[in-house]
């Protein structure tokens, strides 16, 4: 067996200092590229506890994911999301929903998910094409199972496009360590009330493994900072 | 949050000539939902030899509901490094459904008109959750009813698809159980699997925790000369 694990334990911080969650992940590289994350997710204030088991293949693209979902200490929804080249499907089973199919056309296969956990938002800079001069790049066929910023509906599939901005290489440190990382940023839409909006993720090169996540304009200008990590 | 959270990791040992050697290992995690829900997480990794000529690699995320009967279950299998398969099971009063994708068969979905009263996904700490279905104040040794797997390869190595499995379930006693992790007072079972698998499997020794079936030991006889101990725990 030559599959590699790497596996830890992020803190999510408040723009008070507090620790408003936490995220337990894991990473396998499979012998045949596969690459499969696990997060467990625990967000404290508007108490979601998320499952997620996702996995994509040697180009970081989606290939299953698992979600279920309780909120408020109560169940509200689990299901599976399938990719081909031509579409996404969800297979969900949800307490205001019902049982329900889901099929949305994809012009390729997705270039990325957005399931939730702080892990995933990461994988969206392996969509970055560092070969070209554009600076910022809108990497679109990005799927979606929640339109929430805590992810906390559905799962149902949406659409989404997502502006991707590479800062270089940088060396930071967090509870975990002191790494070289690679810093990203997402300039998102602006709130209804026009202020501005950013998420910024600084990660391990070529792996897309979290460091650091920070967030401003929304999720309570939140911090995400690994605090373990065993390889 | 009032949710509790249990974290392990079970190491897979077999004896075939007195030199005790790990061939696999099992990380899981249990939440239990203040709903009644309980989640159980499990990683597992089998190595090449012991069980079967390849080795496997599984995830599975099993839910299950305040009397462990199965909610929903995902489970996702590499054989010798390859993709096999991949699977998302439902279960209501009524009906067992599957939709899986696996390379061999492509895109399939699957219905049994049947409540399912337990499912295995072939991670060892799934193998526990059969004994919530014992019925202690009934016969010595219980057939199994209305039980699926989602293979019958002793391994689990197999596409995942809604698979009935029968067997004979035996409670043995209440017994205090060393392992790596601590001692534990567990109740222990024997599964009887005389013809119940395609390839006779040896009979099975079960310890668990009383209160929650928690995985603590399980011990397989013949070809296979195993045990599997839970060999860290945490709480939180």
């Amino acid at each position: 067996m030559n599959h590699k694990n790497i596996r830890g334990k992020i803190l999510y911080i408040g723009d008070d200092g507090n620790e408003r969650g936490r995220e337990w992940f894991s990473f396998t590289h499979n012998d045949d590229g596969h690459k499969t994350l696990r997060a467990v997710c625990e967000i404290d204030d508007t108490e979601v506890v998320r499952e997620v088991t996702y996995t994509m293949n040697e180009f970081w693209k989606p290939l299953d994911c698992f979600n279920r979902l309780h909120v408020e200490g109560k169940f509200l929804g689990t299901g599976w999301v399938w990719f081909s080249e031509t579409h996404a499907e969800c297979e969900v089973y949800n307490t205001t929903l019902g049982r329900v199919s889901q099929s949305m056309p994809t012009a390729h296969r997705a270039n990325s998910l957005v399931v939730h956990p702080l892990t995933c938002d990461v994988l969206h800079c392996a969509a970055y094409d560092h070969n070209t001069d554009q600076k910022i790049q809108y990497i679109d066929e990005i799927v979606s199972t929640s339109p929430l910023p805590n992810g906390a509906s559905g799962p149902f599939l949406s659409k989404t496009q997502l502006p991707i901005e590479y800062v270089g290489r940088e060396t930071i440190t967090v509870r975990a360590g002191t790494f070289d990382v690679d810093h990203y940023v997402f300039p998102l839409k602006p709130n209804p009330d026009g202020s501005k909006r950013m998420e910024q993720c600084w990660c391990l090169p070529d792996q897309y493994v979290l460091v650091k996540v920070s967030v401003h304009g929304f999720l309570k200008n939140s911090t995400y900072e690994l605090c373990e990590i065993e390889i | 949050m009032e949710h509790k959270n249990f974290r392990g990791k079970i190491s897979y040992i077999s004896d075939p000539d007195g030199a005790r050697k790990e061939f696999g290992r099992e990380w899981w995690s249990t939440t239990l939902h203040e709903d009644g829900q309980t989640t159980l997480r499990a990683y597992c990794e089998i190595e090449a030899g012991v069980v079967e000529d390849r080795s496997v690699i599984r995830d599975t995320t099993i839910s299950l509901d305040s009397d462990y009967y199965p909610l929903d279950c995902y489970t996702r299998v590499q054989r010798s490094g390859s993709y096999l398969g991949s699977g998302w099971f439902r279960f209501n009063d009524r009906r067992a459904e599957a939709q899986v994708y696996a390379p061999e068969i492509g895109r399939v979905s699957q219905s049994w008109p049947v409540k399912v009263a337990s499912f295995g996904a072939h991670n060892v700490t799934c193998d526990v959750l059969h004994c919530a279905r014992y019925n202690h104040g009934g016969e010595e040794v219980q057939k199994s009813k209305n039980t699926f797997v989602t293979n019958l390869e002793h391994d689990g190595c197999g596409i995942p698809l809604i698979t009935p499995m029968t067997f004979g379930l035996e409670f043995k006693g209440r017994e205090k159980v060393v392992v790596p992790a601590g001692s534990f007072d567990a109740d222990h079972y024997e599964f009887h699997l005389d013809g119940s698998l395609p390839k006779e499997h040896p009979t099975e020794h079960v310890w668990c925790l009383p209160e929650n079936f928690m995985f603590i030991k399980i011990a397989v006889g013949g070809y296979m000369n195993a045990t599997f101990e839970l060999v860290e725990l945490e709480e939180g």
